[in-house]
């Protein structure tokens, strides 16, 4: 997709804007913020269509461009959002109750969801791509622009980050520094 | 073998797809161990409702339909030369055109350019000033001898008349005569 044709722009975009919208909404969480990054991830590939590469899949290429996007325009925002260790603080309590208050399953994804929001952007990035798309190891890397090994490392951090945030009871196995922050808490 | 080595391999294994053949004292040693049993399954429910929380970020939602109409709009107006892109021709002619002038100047005829005045032309000729000054002795304009001088000696004399036949420098006085050449001797 080298040439002015807008036609031929379109067929590019609507091949490929699903999986750079749903990487804008997984990050953001936020329809409308997704969809303006949609739009002004393609209008920089409309920019540079002269420059993409024919031989490789300009997928990864977009979805660089949309996390690079995401980020920037959350950087004000996640300012707002409460640090991890806070998050972890405020929840423990609630997530220790007795065996009988055993929390739902949908209520661990809402917590989740919140411990996903807190996540450094790298580690997001990496679970999006790894465990949302479906994405090889490999593929993984080369969006995020890092090697094979770092991006293994960032999906185990991202789901320490979360692990701790599961019930006591389920997680009775955990590291010793962080039975020891639980034990701190409480 | 080692629990915490057997848990923390298999739990790698499984994340990344890396089960094999290699992983066989893994599984075997799985089955007969229940914590490192509970540590890998709670690894696996881990990444299972993490996946669940992220299927939940995105279910239902999809670009909207106008999201086409929008890029397309915003790729036509950046296709247009806006009054910036279009300044940017001018100025460059500017430049090219000014620099042009200057280059000319450079290279011009020596007559022709304006950066080469001779300095004594900066006087001009001696004018009728120069001369009474000179004839009174009181030279306002230092240079203005030097002028009168030059145009004594070098200019085609006519035969001074009038007041006139009194200005010499050298008090050679001219005296008018019906005889005379007219000459300065």
């Amino acid at each position: 997709m080298q040439s002015d044709d807008l036609q031929a722009f379109e067929e590019f975009f609507q091949t490929y804007q699903r999986p750079v919208y749903l990487t804008a909404l997984a990050i953001t969480r936020d329809p409308f913020l997704a969809e303006e990054i949609l739009q002004d991830c393609f209008v920089k590939a409309y920019r540079v269509r002269h420059r993409l590469r024919t031989d490789v899949s300009p997928l990864p290429w977009l979805q660089r461009v949309c996390t690079n996007l995401c980020y920037s325009r959350l950087s004000r925002r996640r300012a707002l959002l409460e640090p991890l260790t806070d998050l972890i603080g405020n929840l423990a309590p609630d997530l220790s109750a007795g065996p009988d208050q055993v929390v739902e399953s949908r209520e661990i994804v809402e917590v989740l969801q919140r411990g996903i929001d807190a996540l450094p952007p790298k580690q997001q990035t990496a679970i999006i791509l790894y465990y949302l798309h479906g994405y090889s190891l490999a593929e993984a890397a080369e969006i995020a622009g890092c090697q094979v090994g770092t991006m293994k490392s960032r999906i185990h951090y991202a789901l320490r980050a979360l692990r701790v945030l599961l019930p006591v009871e389920r997680r009775a196995r955990l590291p010793r520094r962080a039975r020891l922050a639980d034990e701190r808490r409480t | 073998m080692d629990c915490r080595r057997v848990a923390r391999e298999l739990i790698e294994f499984f994340r990344f797809g890396e089960l094999d053949a290699r992983s066989a004292p893994h599984l075997e040693h799985l089955e007969v161990c229940l914590a490192c049993r509970q540590e890998v399954g709670l690894d696996r429910e881990l990444v299972l409702q993490m996946q669940r929380a992220l299927a939940a970020r995105v279910d239902g939602h999809a670009p909207s339909p106008g999201a086409w109409l929008e890029i397309r709009r915003r790729a036509l107006e950046e296709e247009r030369p806006g009054w910036r892109q279009r300044l940017v021709p001018l100025s460059r002619l500017a430049l090219v055109g000014g620099t042009a002038i200057v280059l000319l100047a450079l290279v011009a005829p020596s007559g022709l350019s304006p950066f080469d005045v001779q300095p004594e032309l900066v006087y001009g000729e001696p004018t009728w000033q120069n001369f009474e000054e000179a004839a009174s002795g009181e030279l306002m304009d230092p240079y203005a001898g030097r002028w009168w001088l030059r145009y004594a000696t070098q200019a085609p004399h006519a035969l001074a008349t009038g007041s006139l036949a009194t200005v010499d420098p050298w008090e050679r006085l001219v005296t008018p005569s019906p005889r005379s050449s007219g000459l300065v001797h």
